[in-house]
């Protein structure tokens, strides 16, 4: 494989790994128009939580059972559906804004016990050498990395299938029903808190699949992977694809994956090197800008038909 | 086009496309009492919200002694003349009585305002202890004479009040009706919706009927409580019809 | 113990500041303006910027490193943190507001928020700063309580500043209808009250206390991009347990945190400094989500 091809195959890999990520702020927003201002907290209890139950035993930590992958896979989808469950409980029966300050606090909260929780989490140097699926069938890495690619592929689309299904059941109307009209839905008998509970514990579950994704490819997590400009650039993702659209969802985070690491490798070359540091604050300006102008001018999105602002009040 | 206040062929409502009022037609001359009523929904509030500017209005226009204010600003109301006393949320509950009644005037000279205020506190004795006191401590009656007292502050000439007689005892409704009557006579224009039909057409100069946001039936108070077809739906059981 | 309670009140006086004008966006405006920390971090480095722009010294005061300098540079802060929440206004919010769910403003605030943050960083770096290199030499009160000069003028200050904006907003016209239009915007508009005057005076406040509590910051720990990103949980958490809209509440609100913070590091490790704030803020949601002090007005919805 040539080091293009390669290349691809990781972007690829990340790039599906954040659709799913998208999939899941899609059915929170999009669907049920709930504010999660901390995805990147959700996705990293995922992928701590596949660590933990993946990882080999080490004396210094409290993790390390050694399960299988498919164990991991599920106990982060279950971890992050768990932090959902409480931050919506808490906050759903009151003002919308609350859930936005609530989990932006669980975004921050999340880093810092990844940063502290050294028994648990490794500290600042992560935890390493953990077991990718499969990887003993194959006899090199970029074999590995090709079917890793496939298999986040098979799992975006279960993922799809599953929320396609679900938009259309009778369960995605009601969530309709009640981002449209409230007090319409209350008087069918139904509670709109517990559908919005529900909406918003399914979509965490899918943030945390897909950080067990993420450990599972790179075999090596840290505090790192999980700082809080991710949350803004899977939003960026979703609103630049146009939320309530699947399809947009994907597209829009390959081309914002694209954006990120073409200006990251962009602004690499050009700036001089005592300015390295200041020129990746251009690439989150960038993100802050397309989230801002989008917003603005196609409040649409790009490529997505639905409307991205839960209509109007 | 002697009329104070004239609606023409309005249409409007909360969102475009959903036009809450088909073409709504109205008159009020200066120090004339007109009272609207029709079914629940009609649209009776939903006029009065566009006559503020708080409803849009898509088509048609409204004048104000020959003057288009179709779609003014509700904050120049005031200074166009007009006051409103909404169906709900009428008074700053939070603030007290003085509060409510200097922000109902802070659009006057200072000096005038308090002037104005001290002639409400004297049309409304009934408030003069509450002063100081949150508003949301009032009574029902009570916190309609703030809303009245308030709309009335900057000497409007024409005052727009929306069921200004749900949910006061009977008693109370008889005097509110008497207080405007008076008001009319001394020159104000009073446009009311009222769901007491009986009792506000037996007050006031003419009567309009709405309903699914059309005009149907309109004539002087005296023609509407003999009219056979008002007789029958609004009077047969007057005030069952209130929700 | 007495200590941390010291530390606390003068670290309670910054979010104190920030959470009166928060919440004064919230309840007037009506919604949550992620972007407001941001309003602290632009005022701190905009009060750096006139010092080195002009080469003065931050000056001193008889103990305090708050002379001449500083007050100057501090009042030019304030001029330009109002004309920036006045500019993020008349460019974003504005072509929201009325026309999009209310949320969708929320996240307008987040894409504001990176933007200005992220700039401060291109412009002035990532190190950290400070407005005064000269040492200052604590009070020693007691037996080993320690207090910086400059904690203690905070403190003495932002009193100062809230007592004047309670004062305001209860006996002047402007603060009258300010309260007005919080409980009710539609009534507001009936009694005349200019919605387009009342949205500038609330950002003015609400931008000035930002650049204040900012100066402030830098004044007693430093100055650096993230700082109000820092202070943005503890600032909702006060604002939120005084009670959304009343400004009282938001000055206990932020002496109230900033105490449990000081308390709780006593026993839990620094580096959940920032949690501490979090976990007040869920409890305050879920035990009484109307604050202690009860909000003037709906809130923020
Ligand atoms: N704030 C609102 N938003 C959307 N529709 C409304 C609103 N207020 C009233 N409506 C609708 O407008 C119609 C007329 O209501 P309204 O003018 O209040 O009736 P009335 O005052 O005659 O009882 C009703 O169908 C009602 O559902
Ligand atoms: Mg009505």
């Amino acid at each position: 494989m040539t080091g293009l091809l390669a290349y691809f195959v990781f972007f690829a890999t990340i790039a599906t790994i954040y659709a799913i990520i998208v999939m899941g702020l899609n059915i929170q927003w999009g669907f049920t128009g709930l504010f999660n201002a901390g995805v990147v907290g959700f996705y990293a209890i995922g992928a701590y939580a596949c660590a933990i139950l993946t990882g080999p035993a080490r004396d210094t930590l409290i993790g390390g059972f050694g399960m299988p992958f498919l164990v991991g896979l599920a106990g982060a989808a279950l971890a992050a559906a768990l932090a959902g469950l409480v931050v919506a409980l808490i906050t759903l029966r009151l003002s919308e804004e609350y859930l936005a300050i609530a989990t932006f606090g669980i975004g921050l909260t999340v880093q810092l016990v990844a940063l502290n929780a050294a028994g648990l989490t490794g500290g600042a140097n992560g935890l390493y050498g953990l077991p990718r699926p499969f990887w003993s069938l194959f006899d090199s890495v970029q074999a590995f990395n090709l079917f890793y690619l496939v298999f986040v592929v098979v799992i975006g689309l279960l993922v799809w299938a599953l929320l396609a299904r679900l938009v259309r059941s009778p369960w995605g109307r009601l969530l309709r029903a009640i981002r449209e009209d409230d007090v319409a839905a209350r008087s069918l008998g139904k509670n709109p808190v517990s559908v919005r509970v529900q909406s918003f514990v399914i979509g965490s579950a899918i943030m945390g699949t897909a950080g067990a994704l993420y450990t599972g490819y790179v075999g090596f997590i840290s505090p790192i992977d999980f700082i809080p400009i991710l949350t803004f650039q899977i939003w960026a993702m979703l609103i630049v694809g146009g939320s309530g659209s699947l399809l947009g969802g994907v597209i829009g985070s390959f081309v914002i994956w694209l954006i990120w690491t073409g200006s990251g490798t962009l602004l690499s070359r050009l700036a001089p090197p005592d300015l390295q540091a200041q020129s990746s604050a251009v690439q989150v300006v960038l993100i802050g800008l397309i989230i801002v102008l989008t917003i603005l001018i196609r409040p649409r999105g790009l490529i997505g038909e639905k409307s991205a602002v839960s209509s109007k009040k | 086009m002697s009329a104070l206040l004239e609606l023409t062929g309005v249409i409007g409502g909360y969102s475009p496309e959903l036009p809450i009022l088909h073409g709504i037609d109205m008159q009020v001359d200066a120090g004339e009492f007109v009272t609207i009523i029709g079914p629940n929904g009609a649209g009776k509030s939903t006029a009065m919200k566009a006559i503020a500017g708080l409803v849009r209005i898509t088509e048609g226009r409204v004048t104000l002694d020959g003057r288009d204010i179709t779609n003014h600003p509700t904050e120049e109301m005031a200074e166009a003349g007009m006051a409103f006393v909404p169906q709900t949320a009428n008074i700053f509950t939070t603030l007290t009585i003085d509060e409510n009644l200097k922000l109902g005037a802070h659009t006057l000279p200072r000096k005038q305002a308090a002037q104005r205020i001290a002639q409400a506190y004297e049309r409304f004795p009934d408030l003069v202890k509450f002063r100081d006191s949150a508003a949301r401590s009032l009574s029902g009656g009570q916190r309609q004479m703030l809303a009245v007292a308030r709309a009335l502050l900057c000497a409007p000439r024409l005052v727009m009040l929306d069921e200004p007689s749900a949910g006061l005892a009977p008693n109370i409704v008889q005097d509110v009706f008497v207080m405007l009557r008076r008001l009319a006579d001394d020159g104000v224009a009073v446009l009311m919706v009222e769901q007491n039909a009986k009792g506000a057409m037996a007050v006031s100069d003419r009567t309009y009927v709405l309903a699914e946001g059309e005009n149907r039936i309109s004539g002087t108070s005296q023609e509407m409580l003999n009219n056979p077809e008002v007789k029958a739906i609004y009077l047969g059981n007057a005030g069952r019809k209130s929700a | 113990m007495i200590q941390a309670i010291a530390d606390g009140l003068s670290t309670g006086a910054i979010i104190a500041l920030g959470a009166m004008g928060v919440t004064l966006v919230m309840g007037i405006l009506r919604f949550t303006n992620f972007a407001h920390a941001e309003y602290l971090t632009w005022g701190a480095y905009m009060a750096l910027a006139v010092l080195s722009v002009t080469g003065l010294d931050a000056g001193q005061t008889g103990p305090f490193r708050f002379g001449l300098g500083l007050v100057l540079a501090t009042v030019i802060a304030v001029v330009l943190t109002v004309a920036l929440a006045l500019a993020i206004d008349y460019l974003v919010f504005r072509r929201l507001r009325g026309r999009v769910n209310h949320i969708t403003l929320v996240f307008a605030s987040f894409g504001v928020a990176l933007i200005v943050r992220y700039s401060i960083h291109l412009i002035f770096g990532g190190a950290a700063h400070y407005y005064s290199n000269d040492l200052q030499i604590a009070w020693l009160i007691g037996d080993g309580l320690r207090v910086m000069p400059d904690q203690a003028l905070v403190f003495a200050l932002a009193l100062l500043v809230s007592v004047v904006l309670f004062l305001f907003l209860k006996y002047s016209a402007l603060g009258l209808a300010m309260r007005g239009v919080a409980e009710n915007p539609a009534l507001a508009a009936i009694n005349g009250v200019h919605f387009r005057k009342i949205l500038f005076w609330t950002w003015a406040i609400g931008g000035g206390l930002a650049a204040v509590s900012g100066v402030f910051y830098g004044m007693t720990v430093q100055i650096r991009p993230d700082m109000g990103f820092q202070l943005l949980l503890p600032i909702f958490a006060a604002a939120i347990l005084g009670g959304i809209g009343n400004v009282v509440g938001a000055l206990f609100g932020g002496f109230i945190v900033a105490l449990i913070e000081a308390i709780a590091l006593l026993w839990i490790p620094a580096g959940y400094k920032i949690a501490v704030p979090f976990v007040v803020l869920l409890l305050v949601l879920w035990l009484c989500p109307r604050g202690l002090f009860k909000g003037s007005s709906g809130g923020s919805k």
